[in-house]
């Protein structure tokens, strides 16, 4: 892993940063370098410390680095030039820290320390703990050696914190292509140092957190959900440039007051524009509706309360047994099998049947996140069949006041106003007797389901909303994958209240922030770290609000895209034409042959030419001119 | 300008960007194609005018042996000498027996030598290894050393190349310069040459000939089929009689 040199030394804006960047590229690991990035006057200083001496305050180690202000600090390592007995020093108190320095040697991570705006918050042994950001020592609560887990209030209002300092000292920036990572320092004791495998960088907010098992024996990272591991040439700031993703802006659904006009409104929550996977909805809503069901099994002793016995061969009836005694019917006839009248059935029914189905946590959030990014869109609503052609916009939120609704006569005139009544009438005019023995069993009459309400806080919404037909009402942080997705069919037509609806983020998370509601349904929080070994970066991120796998889904607009179609070559025709399958033979048809063989021309010509010329003189010898009779001959022939 | 009626005219309806992006593509694939055709017609008239060239030379040669022959023979003969011709470098082998109640030897020995089938044929370069081999199978095949004309008439007639593990028929030099250019067997008859002269590249030649599948013979075998030929049979070396047989069988 080479220093990435560019990373802020010189083009930076920041007139005071340093960058830590913890490498061993050298063969020793424990020497100091420093350099001088000379930039144009202003000081800025680089140090380069190797990997091994970890992720900690390096307060300690360089003691000039705590000076009033950075550029000092900097400037007072850089008049001490490396010098042999400053380097020995420093590797005096390395020495020391043996053990530290091992566990950590594994990660490279690459820091780069923000300026502190003011002045005089430099202090301490820690470099410059920011007093906007809370040490790493409070953050985990070391004084609850057993809590195993940052607690992510404080993690989001950390990181919130540090966010807006850097959006503040950002603001004024030049377009400043290459990333960069910033952490607020903490300070950790011996006992964690020791403890941590990695460092966990959040690349949106530059955050770094440690995620240590504080349990003394353990080495464990704490959530290693998934693990990806990446091209050995990647380097931190290729890691950091993919997985940047431009923050988009986010849509806006108007909030419809109790009188029906849409006042003010509110951004859309990420869990709306998650994907809709019905696969996943459906063999999740499959097993989860198995969950209610009560066990039926025919009774145990049915069919075996007889004590009958086979009469065996020999009195011309069958071999099955047969009831004992006398006096009624019911003697000689026979008993226990299923094909028998009064028999046990074939594998009587049990009770020990696994009724129940367990799925994964992950899975049913998965499914509900599908199922309400489904409640978003009118089509589906509308495919779904709920009667929706009339209402004003979908997602229907509307004022919080409605959760102090009273009375039914309310809630009635307010789904009217909101032309959502259309799809109660459709409930109560389905209303049907069951087919079948479930009239007998509590289940007389069926209907279809009409609009879910969600709300946040119940005042009275409930007992408003519930006796109309069709309308169940759920609180937000209760949703039901049986009721947002009834039957397994996507798309159930939702009524959110103000305040639910603004809740959803915090319910679920973003792609950027935790969700408070559920544990482990994270942001997007990574740590990478480089295994030098085998020269690997490894990442891994994990569980949060799911993301599609294809993210502009039009694959027939990106298929005729002028990238793609540049480069790819021109379409075969659909049906392969079979060459000329007819064999023609060359020594009979000779137009294959002198195809074949183009001298065969040449030489079947000459051979003509030769034969002519062989015919030609034949018949020049042949032809001679006829002699003339001799005399004898002419005298013999008129002698008289 | 809004038209007057709802129906738009031809003027008004846009072309969908994805149809303008398709015209374009094909118009530069139609250049496209024709420029290569061009430049494979020419490329295909050079290759023409060498393959001629080296048919020429290969007659040539192939004249020049026979007189050598003859020439040799006469020289050996005015002189009291005998001249003892070269032994044949170049076997045609044809399975005679069908594939029932082979012993297994033989039968391996025929299925090295791709003579799975009664009446198939193969060219097989003379060396100690396969006399030997054809030794062991001599009761089930007949070969021989075969003329330029035979060897010429099998690849025309009943030439098939080996083409990708299919058997395709050798329509085209193209075919042939496919499979065997870079061993600079271009043509037909560079085919046959490297057959009939055993080239440095016989054997991936005679390899990628698929054996050759020959009729009955016309006139029929000889009495009794499985003695050897020198018994009144039709197994075994029949040296130079081979050809008259291929004669009938091709």
């Amino acid at each position: 892993m080479t220093i990435p040199q560019s990373f802020d030394l010189v083009s930076g804006p920041h007139t005071d940063s340093w960058v830590f960047t913890l490498n061993d590229f050298n063969v020793s690991t424990t020497q100091v370098h420093a350099m001088r990035i000379a930039d144009s006057g202003s000081k800025r200083h680089a140090v380069y410390i190797p990997a091994a001496l970890g992720l900690f305050g390096l307060g300690d180690l360089l003691p000039e680095l705590n000076a009033s202000s950075p550029a000092a600090a900097a400037s007072s390592v850089m008049s001490s030039a490396p010098s042999e007995t400053r380097a020995q020093d420093v590797v005096q108190r390395l020495k020391q820290r043996e053990s530290v320095i091992h566990s950590a040697a594994r990660t490279d991570v690459l820091f780069q320390r923000e300026a502190i705006p003011s002045a005089d918050t430099n202090v301490g042994s820690d470099i410059g703990v920011d007093a906007n950001s809370i040490t790493y020592a409070e953050l985990l609560d070391v004084t609850r050696p057993d809590s195993a887990y940052v607690s992510l209030d404080d993690t989001s209002s950390w990181i919130s914190a540090v966010t807006e300092q850097r959006a503040n000292t950002l603001s004024g920036d030049d377009t400043d292509s290459e990333p960069r990572v910033r952490f607020s320092p903490f300070h950790m004791d011996e006992k964690e140092r020791a403890n941590i495998e990695a460092v966990k960088i959040c690349f949106r907010t530059g955050v770094t957190t440690c995620i240590p098992c504080l349990r003394p024996d353990c080495n464990a990272v704490l959530f290693n959900k998934r693990e990806w591991s990446c091209s050995p040439s990647s380097r931190p700031q290729d890691f950091i440039n993919v997985l940047k993703k431009p923050m988009a802006s986010r849509p806006t659904v108007s909030v419809h007051a109790i009188s029906g006009e849409a006042s003010s409104s509110l951004p859309l929550p990420a869990v709306l524009t998650a994907p809709i996977r019905l696969d996943v909805v459906q063999q999740v809503h499959k097993s989860i509706a198995k969950n209610k069901r009560q066990a039926y099994s025919v009774n145990v002793k049915a069919g075996h309360q007889t004590s009958a016995e086979s009469w065996g061969t020999g009195r011309a009836v069958a071999r099955i047994p047969r009831v004992g005694g006398g006096g009624t019917h019911r003697s000689g006839q026979a008993a226990f099998g299923n094909m028998c009248r009064g028999g046990r059935m074939f594998a009587p029914t049990k009770i020990w049947r696994k009724w129940h189905v367990k799925v994964n946590q992950n899975q049913r959030r998965f499914a509900v996140v599908s199922a309400l990014a489904a409640s978003a869109l009118p089509s589906l609503v509308l495919a779904r069949g709920h009667r929706v052609e009339e209402i004003e916009e979908v997602p229907l939120v509307i004022a919080s006041g409605v959760e102090s609704f009273k009375k039914t006569k309310e809630a009635v005139a307010l789904l009217k106003t909101l032309k959502a009544y259309n799809d109660v009438v459709k409930v109560s005019n389905s209303r049907k007797l069951r087919a079948g023995k479930g009239k007998l069993r509590n289940r007389r009459h069926r209907q279809r389901r009409g609009p879910l309400v969600v709300y946040n806080e119940d005042n009275g919404i409930v007992k408003a909303f519930r006796n109309i037909p069709g309308v169940e009402l759920v609180n937000v942080r209760r949703l039901n994958l049986l009721q947002l997705a009834p039957g397994g069919h996507l798309g159930r037509f939702v009524i959110w209240t103000e305040a639910a609806f603004g809740l959803l983020d915090e319910v679920f998370g973003t792609f950027d922030k935790a969700s408070t509601h559920k544990k482990d349904y994270l942001y997007v929080i990574l740590a990478f770290f480089y295994d030098k070994v085998h020269g690997n970066t490894h990442f891994f991120a994990p569980i949060s609000l799911p993301t599609a796998k294809i993210s502009n889904p039009d694959v027939t607009r990106i298929i005729n895209s002028d990238e793609i179609q540049s480069v790819v070559r021109p379409a075969n025709s659909k049906h392969q034409k079979r060459p000329w399958t007819q064999h023609k033979n060359p020594l009979v048809n000779k137009a294959v042959l002198f195809r074949l063989n183009p001298y065969a021309k040449t030489l079947r010509r000459q051979e003509i030419l030769k034969q002519e010329r062989i015919k030609a003189k034949k018949d020049q010898k042949r032809t001679k001119a006829p002699k003339a009779a001799g005399d004898a001959f002419l005298k013999t022939l008129f002698a008289p | 300008m809004a038209p007057t009626t709802t129906v738009p005219s031809v003027s008004d309806i846009e072309v969908p960007e994805t149809l303008l992006k398709k015209r374009k593509q094909n118009e530069k694939a139609r250049e496209e194609r024709v420029l290569a055709a061009v430049a494979a017609r020419k490329a295909g008239k050079a290759k023409r005018k060498v393959v001629f060239k080296r048919a020429e030379a290969h007659v040539k040669e192939y004249l020049a042996k026979e007189k050598e022959e003859i020439r040799l023979k006469r020289a050996a003969r005015t002189a009291g000498d005998y001249y003892v011709p070269a032994q044949a470098k170049v076997f045609f082998v044809v399975r005679i027996r069908g594939i029932n109640e082979i012993a297994p030897k033989p039968r391996k020995i025929l299925q090295l030598l791709r003579l799975l089938q009664i009446n198939n044929g193969i060219f097989v370069k003379v060396t100690r290894a396969t006399e030997q081999m054809l030794r062991l199978v001599e009761p089930y095949v007949t070969y021989g050393e075969p003329n330029l004309k035979t060897v010429r008439e099998l690849i025309y007639k009943r030439g098939y190349g080996k083409v990708n593990k299919q058997r395709i028929p050798l329509a085209n030099n193209s075919v042939i310069e496919e499979a065997l250019g870079k061993l600079d067997i271009l043509s037909v008859e560079d085919l046959v040459h490297e057959i009939f002269t055993a080239g440095p590249n016989f054997k991936q030649a005679s390899n990628f000939l698929w054996p050759f599948k020959l009729s009955n013979p016309t006139g029929g075998w000889r009495t009794r089929k499985f003695k050897h030929y020198v018994q009144g049979g039709d197994f075994g070396d029949r040296e130079a009689n081979i050809n008259k047989l291929i004669r009938q069988m091709n």
